[in-house]
């Protein structure tokens, strides 16, 4: 029957019945969907086509009953468990008709069924991925929305309901431009959701600021998607929404960072000009190199001083520069072996001998400067020609030591000199003075006053000799200062002593106005050597019943010392030269009574030693002189003792 | 009383004419050399009790001689005094460094100088006296 065979041939399972509800026909999709075969033909239809409701398990009425009361083409039906001949459940949909004979009685049914196991896995899959997708939904970091086609939300993230301050109930089931009071409703929203979106099926990243009522302006990051939805032909809209206002302030920031970057390596690079301006300009030659020691600049001073041209120095490695001549071994050493640790140095003395321009003496410094922001470096070396300076200095240094040498020499000379005449000095003075003494025999009256001239122009030449010796080794600087403290009165009686014969001779009065306690710190030799020379001025020059005084006193941090006598007195235009060398004031007294004309001079020299000072008063010839002298008390070599010293 | 040896090593003859003279007027044998070889001999010899030595001399000068009879065990107790005409600072220093006890300038003081050169001698006997 070709019917039978058309119903074979199908993809579905067919299964007729009789009018009595038994079956009559099984294709073979039935036969194995059900599990029966030819057995199954004359059973009753529940018997072979046992089926259950998928959720309640329990059985559904028979398709035969139903059928043959209702008398509708039953379509398709959902949710159907048909259980096999062996007891295994498969998931089926079914629909069915009865059969009309002939006068519209019905013959019988006709069930078409299909197994759906495939399609009820891929439904759970489709089930597992949503609720899957709805998990990813609801943890992702980034707030996301899912709208139906309509618009409304279906469900949205955590996230999103967090960082928009909406809640769940407000939210579901809501147009997207109802929320949060109307909030959402943004023009540009609606643009992308009801215009880009239909055509595109996605947009990406725009970018749409909005003020909320409750978290204020906000910058945010639309990205969306349609997706078709198979099972349903639904369709869902995931929007994706991104708040990148402080992603924006950062940026913002970043921006304002780059922008003064900007501006810092814009001022950088006008430091740079500014710097390479002057290179150009200064008068000593510099030269710049990069890491590799290769010149990326020279000042123009540095082409000039060492005969150069630009054209052979740039790029060039500095030791080859002016054929090879730059390859000096201390310049490799400093800028390979010193450089690299220091970062500078400071005037190294190179000398080199040039080819083109002779032997030079150099002062070199070196700056190594990170420029621009990278890793690169420059140095920056600058070459000072100093062999014309040195010259200069070599010359002075040698001036200097030939000054040296001669005053060494001078002192030499002095010594020597000095040796020299003491030696037959010792002899004029001593045979002069054994014949005055006349120790081996008498001599008459003429004779004893020849010998005495003898002996006392010895005397005089002595004390020149003395007095050139003191104010050589002065000069010298070999006459040093010993100080320590001492009483300024028992110092002053021994210089006294030394000149009181010679004035009681002369019928002077001697008078001593000085403070038992006074101290001083000096070098107690050379004072009583400037007191015995002023005291020996004032006798000399003092007419026989006149008088001296000295006093000593404290004057502030000094100590002031003055010799008055009541003598021939000075002028006072000639005041000025009493303290220099052989300045003897012309006096018409007698010759052989003067001295050295170098007392004074050394007796300044003595006290300019100590830091002090000397003068005279004189109110005239005839008037009297004052000589007055001061120096500190304390002599900075030799200091106060401190507490600590006084207490052991 | 024994007499009392003075060595006197000096090459300027007056200058040593002077001295001996003031010396042998103070009851003194003076012993003369005018080089420092010939005063270390004599010393040697003489025993004297006190050397009078002159620090500039022609060949070995008196700072050397001094040392050397400094060093020698049979001279090293004779007081050694320095005569110099010599006023540098410091030739005293150098001159005690080299051995000397005392040092007296020139020009001498022919009033005080027998004296002196007698106080130098005492102070050399009493230092022989205590290490005897």
């Amino acid at each position: 029957m070709w019917s039978e065979v058309a119903l074979s041939s199908i993809g579905d399972a067919v299964l007729v019945t009789n009018d009595e509800g038994r079956v009559a026909f099984m294709n073979p999709v039935a036969q194995t969907i059900t599990g029966w075969t030819e057995e199954a033909l004359g059973r009753q239809l529940p018997e072979v086509f046992r089926i259950v409701n998928e959720r309640t398990r329990l059985a559904v009425e028979n398709p035969f009953t139903k059928l043959m009361r209702d008398g509708a083409v039953a379509g398709m039906a959902n949710h159907s468990i048909l259980i096999r001949k062996d007891g295994t459940e498969v998931p089926i949909d079914d629909g069915g008709a009865p059969i009309r004979g002939e006068g519209g009685a019905i013959d019988g049914v006709v069930l078409v069924f299909r197994d759906i196991t495939d399609r009820k896995r891929t439904e759970q899959l489709i089930l597992d991925a949503n609720a899957y997708a709805e998990s990813i939904v609801g943890t992702v970091r980034e707030p996301l929305v899912i709208l139906d086609q309509n618009l409304r939300v279906r469900t949205a993230s955590q996230s999103f309901y967090r960082d928009f301050k909406v809640n769940p109930t407000e939210t579901e089931n809501q147009l997207l431009y109802n929320l949060g009071n109307g909030q959402w409703d943004i023009p540009m929203l609606r643009t992308l959701l009801e215009e880009v979106l239909p055509q595109n099926n996605q947009f990406n990243d725009f970018e749409v600021e909005h003020t909320f009522e409750d978290i204020g302006r906000r910058t945010m990051l639309l990205n969306a998607r349609r997706i078709h939805q198979q099972g349903n032909q639904s369709e869902l809209i995931l929007l994706a929404i991104e708040d990148i206002t402080a992603r924006k302030e950062i940026e913002a920031g970043q921006e304002k960072n780059r922008q003064e970057l900007e501006v810092i390596k814009k001022s950088a690079d006008e430091a740079l000009e500014y710097a390479e301006s002057i290179i150009n300009t200064v008068r000593e030659p510099l030269i710049a190199l990069d890491q590799d020691l290769r010149v990326v600049t020279a000042s123009r001073s540095f082409y000039e001083v060492f005969k150069v041209n630009p054209q052979e120095t740039m790029r060039q490695l500095i030791y080859d520069l002016g054929n090879k001549q730059w390859d000096i071994p201390k310049l490799r050493e400093l800028l390979e072996n010193i450089l690299p640790h220091k970062a500078s140095f400071d005037d190294y003395e190179v000398e080199h001998d040039f080819s083109t321009i002779g032997r030079r003496i150099m002062l070199l410094n070196a700056r190594q400067i990170q420029r621009g922001e990278g890793k690169e470096r420059i140095i920056l070396l600058a070459i000072e020609d100093i062999t014309a300076r040195k010259q200069v200095e070599n010359a002075l240094h040698a001036a200097k030591q030939a000054v040296e040498s001669a005053s060494r020499a001078k002192s030499e000379f002095l010594a020597n000199m000095s040796h020299e005449l003491r030696t037959p000095l010792n002899s004029i003075i001593g045979f002069s003075e054994v014949l005055f003494d006349q120790t081996f025999g008498p001599l008459n009256a003429k004779q004893t006053r020849y010998v005495d001239n003898v002996l006392k122009a010895g005397q005089h030449l002595l004390s020149l000799i003395n007095d050139i010796l003191d104010i050589a080794k002065v000069e010298a600087g070999k006459m040093t200062v010993e100080a320590r403290e001492f009483a300024v009165r028992p110092m002053l009686d021994n210089a006294i002593i030394l000149v009181k014969e010679r004035a009681l001779k002369r019928g002077l009065t001697l008078r001593e106005e000085v403070p038992a306690e006074l101290m001083v710190s000096a070098d107690e030799r050379m004072l009583k050597q400037i007191l015995y020379n002023l005291l020996s001025n004032a006798v000399k020059f003092t007419e026989p019943g006149g008088g001296i005084t000295i006093t000593a006193e404290r004057a502030g941090n000094d100590l002031r010392v003055s010799v008055a006598d009541t003598g021939i007195g000075i002028k006072p235009e000639d005041q000025s030269r009493l303290f220099t060398e052989f300045e003897q004031l012309d006096s018409g007294y007698d010759r052989m009574h003067q001295g050295t004309g170098l007392g004074l001079a050394l007796t300044r020299k003595f006290v300019e030693l100590h830091g002090g000072r000397i003068w005279v008063e004189s109110a005239g010839e005839g008037e009297g002189s004052t000589f007055h002298f001061t120096i500190p008390l304390l002599r900075p070599s030799c200091p106060a003792p401190t507490d600590d010293e006084v207490a052991t | 009383m024994k007499m009392r040896k003075v060595l006197l090593i000096e090459d300027n003859l007056m200058n040593m004419e002077l001295a001996t003279d003031l010396l042998e007027a103070a009851g003194c044998e003076v012993l003369k050399a005018e080089r420092a070889e010939t005063g270390i001999a004599l010393a040697i010899a003489e025993q004297p009790s006190i050397i009078l030595m002159d620090i500039a001399l022609p060949g070995m000068d008196g700072l050397e001689a001094t040392r050397r009879i400094k060093q020698d065990a049979r001279t090293a107790w004779i007081p050694i005094v320095a005569l110099t005409a010599s006023a540098m600072l410091g030739d005293d220093d150098r001159a005690h460094s080299a051995g000397c006890c005392g040092y007296i300038p020139k020009p001498i003081d022919t009033r005080r100088f027998a004296e002196n050169v007698a106080a130098f001698m005492e102070m050399g006997e009493n230092n022989a006296d205590g290490t005897a």
